[in-house]
């Protein structure tokens, strides 16, 4: 056999990678949502899952685990899925911007990343809030504030807001989210006072607030 | 042309140099003939790795093996004649071409069976007596016949038969009816022979007598320069125009007594090439499968080249093999789908060949060895993409060979046993285990 041959036949059989690939993020879709919202995601990945072939027991396995995450947020079942496309929920906790795209597998090869894959639009705000009448309550027992958006934009407002009081405190700090402008918020103030003022806030620092009312001991 | 020498002794004046004689032994030291299968000759060398050549008047010589450089090992086989007679075998080594050989002879006496029929007294007592050998008694039957089996040695012509019956003593000679068989062998001391470099041809007879000897000398001259006890050695030179030698001896008188030999005549040229030592490279192929459990098996084929040593009477040889081994599996993955795979290896490897026994054209090799296989795996599922990955197992390995040799060619099985652990990431795979192949072994001319 002549060196070249053996050289090809060498090349043939060993010339292969001597570690698996690392994943890659394929595509996601949709590829955006509006902050505050939430959304359901399609992520097509390119993945060689840690397999292992056993010739000795004539055995086959594979290791589904994988951690997808959207910017800072993971997301999905946290298991591959036959075929490659894995299916996410997005929670709304992303604040508006462009995120990358990321996927690990159990065995520690480098991370796949789709860079600047997905966009969280900003929602759009009011121009305040406004606040139901407040009855006289008592300490440390819940009662309910509804918050309205007051403005063009007021019944797409669909995010949150922070909750104060100008005596003691309240809870919880940051309100529900808004459906269509408006939120129903149960909350607690933990001191007596005669004369309580509850503020609503959004990021924008517009804000909203209740009448003085007493909050008995 | 043919050319009679007559028994005139051309003595040399000057110096004259003269190889050593072998040492001949052989077990058992003579032979029934028909109960006797084979003798084993055991040729000592003056000197090592002298080339050895041997003639003999009946019966089959073949080397076996060569257990050291200074030792050889032949069997003689007796021919299929039940009459007896002397087998003469001549050994003489070719130390240098212009020394004149000296040959070892060792006769191996072959006994005949035979049954003696006689009629004598009934009742008789009867026993026979060949060369103070005596065989009986046997009683003789009503009608006086009797049969006594006997066994002949060489050169006895008759036997004793003796009858006792009422205290009465009766002793009669009968003779054996003995065909005569040649005792005459002869060789050259080389062949081929080399024109213009000195020849020599070889006559043997246990009872040799030079002023009897005839011997014709078809395609060259001859001259008697020596005898010996029980041989005669002649200086032969080629014609020019003569290809090959034949000659022929017998005993003047004696028609029975006759031998033939033969002999090839090269140019110097020629020589230099068939002079040549012989080859000692090898090249052999051989396919078959391995296996090592689970789904670790699959086939093998390789090619190898071997070197002979120049050592340890050629026993030893360094090879280099490649070869090819593959090995696939299919299975299912738990909560996936299913997946294929398929490791691919290519097996480079050195190994040690020690030739452990060698009989007639059967031969057995042990060998020991070791490499790397790089090798690639791939696999194929219906849930992720597919993918290869590579990498090299180490090997180790012994195996024996059996193998029967057809002139340059020897056909062979091996039984390898081996460790070549393939691991991966993703594979945990044996290459090694126990490999069965059938090859075939070329001596490279």
């Amino acid at each position: 056999m002549s060196g070249r041959g053996l050289a090809l036949l060498v090349s043939l059989c060993a010339c292969g990678p001597a570690a698996l690939p690392p994943p890659k993020v394929l595509s996601i879709s949709p590829a955006e949502m509006v902050a505050c919202e939430g959304s359901t995601v399609s992520v097509s990945v390119d993945a060689v899952l840690p397999t292992h072939l056993d010739y000795g027991q004539s055995e086959a396995s594979a290791n589904p685990e994988l951690f997808l995450r959207i910017g800072p947020v993971p997301v999905g079942a946290g298991e591959y899925s036959p075929g490659g496309v894995l299916t996410a929920s997005v929670p709304p906790v992303l604040a508006p911007g462009v995120y990358d795209v990321g996927l690990r597998l159990s065995d520690g090869r480098p991370e796949g990343i789709l860079p600047s894959a997905f966009t969280v639009r900003p929602n759009p705000y009011p121009d305040s809030y406004s606040l139901d009448f407040v009855q006289d309550q008592t300490r440390r027992i819940p009662f309910a504030i509804t918050i309205r958006s007051v403005g063009p934009n007021e019944s797409a407002y669909n995010c949150t807001v922070s909750l104060s009081s100008n005596r003691g405190s309240i809870s919880p700090a940051v309100s529900g989210a808004f459906q269509r402008g408006v939120r129903t918020e149960t909350v607690t103030i933990d001191m007596a006072n005669p004369s309580v003022i509850i503020t609503v806030r959004d990021d924008l620092g517009r804000s909203g607030s209740t009448n003085p009312f007493r909050v008995n001991p | 042309m043919r050319r009679s020498w007559p028994a005139i002794f051309l003595l040399f004046a000057w110096r004259i140099a003269f190889a050593e004689a072998p040492q001949v032994s052989i077990q058992p030291s003579s032979v029934v003939l028909g109960s006797t299968a084979s003798v084993a000759v055991t040729v000592r060398l003056p000197k090592a790795n002298l080339p050895l050549r041997s003639a003999c008047n009946t019966g089959t010589l073949i080397g076996t093996d060569n257990p050291s450089e200074l030792e050889r090992h032949f069997t003689w086989t007796p021919p299929d004649i039940r009459f007896p007679m002397t087998a003469l075998l001549v050994f003489w080594v070719v130390e240098e071409r212009s020394a004149q050989p000296e040959p070892s002879l060792v006769r191996i006496p072959l006994s005949g069976r035979t049954t003696l029929e006689m009629s004598t007294e009934p009742g008789a007592q009867v026993r026979v007596e060949v060369a103070k050998a005596s065989f009986g008694p046997r009683r003789a039957d009503r009608r006086g016949r009797v049969e006594i089996p006997i066994e002949v040695p060489p050169g006895a012509l008759s036997a004793q038969v003796v009858a006792e019956a009422h205290g009465r003593v009766t002793m009669r000679e009968t003779p054996l009816d003995i065909p005569h068989n040649s005792m005459l062998a002869m060789g050259f001391s080389h062949d081929p022979i080399v024109r213009g470099e000195p020849a020599w041809l070889i006559v043997a007879h246990p009872a040799l007598d030079p002023q009897m000897l005839d011997v014709q000398l078809i395609g060259g001259h001859l001259a008697i320069e020596r005898t010996g006890a029980g041989s005669a050695v002649f200086r032969i030179s080629p014609e020019d125009t003569a290809r090959e030698l034949m000659a022929k001896a017998s005993f003047q008188g004696v028609s029975l007594e006759r031998a033939q030999a033969t002999a090839r005549i090269t140019s110097p040229g020629e020589s230099a090439i068939s002079a040549q030592p012989r080859n000692h490279f090898f090249a052999s192929a051989m396919a078959g499968g391995f296996y090592a459990g689970g789904s670790n098996s699959g086939a093998a084929v390789a090619v190898d080249g071997s070197y002979e040593l120049p050592v340890a009477a050629s026993r030893l040889a360094l090879e280099l093999e490649v070869g090819i081994r593959s090995a696939s599996f299919s299975g299912a993955v738990e909560g996936l789908g299913s997946v294929h795979s398929s490791v691919t290896a290519l097996a480079i490897e050195l190994a040690l060949r020690a030739l452990a026994f060698e009989r007639g054209a059967w031969v057995v090799h042990g060998r020991l060895g070791g490499g790397a296989l790089p090798f690639r795996v791939s696999a194929q599922s219906d849930f992720q993409p597919p993918f290869t990955q590579s990498g090299f197992a180490p090997e180790a390995f012994a195996s024996a060979q059996v193998g029967y040799r057809l002139r340059t060619l020897e056909l062979f099985a091996e039984l390898r046993g081996g460790i070549a652990p393939a691991k991966t990431s993703t594979l945990d795979a044996q290459l090694g285990g126990f490999l069965l192949a059938l090859g075939a072994r070329y001596r490279i001319r």
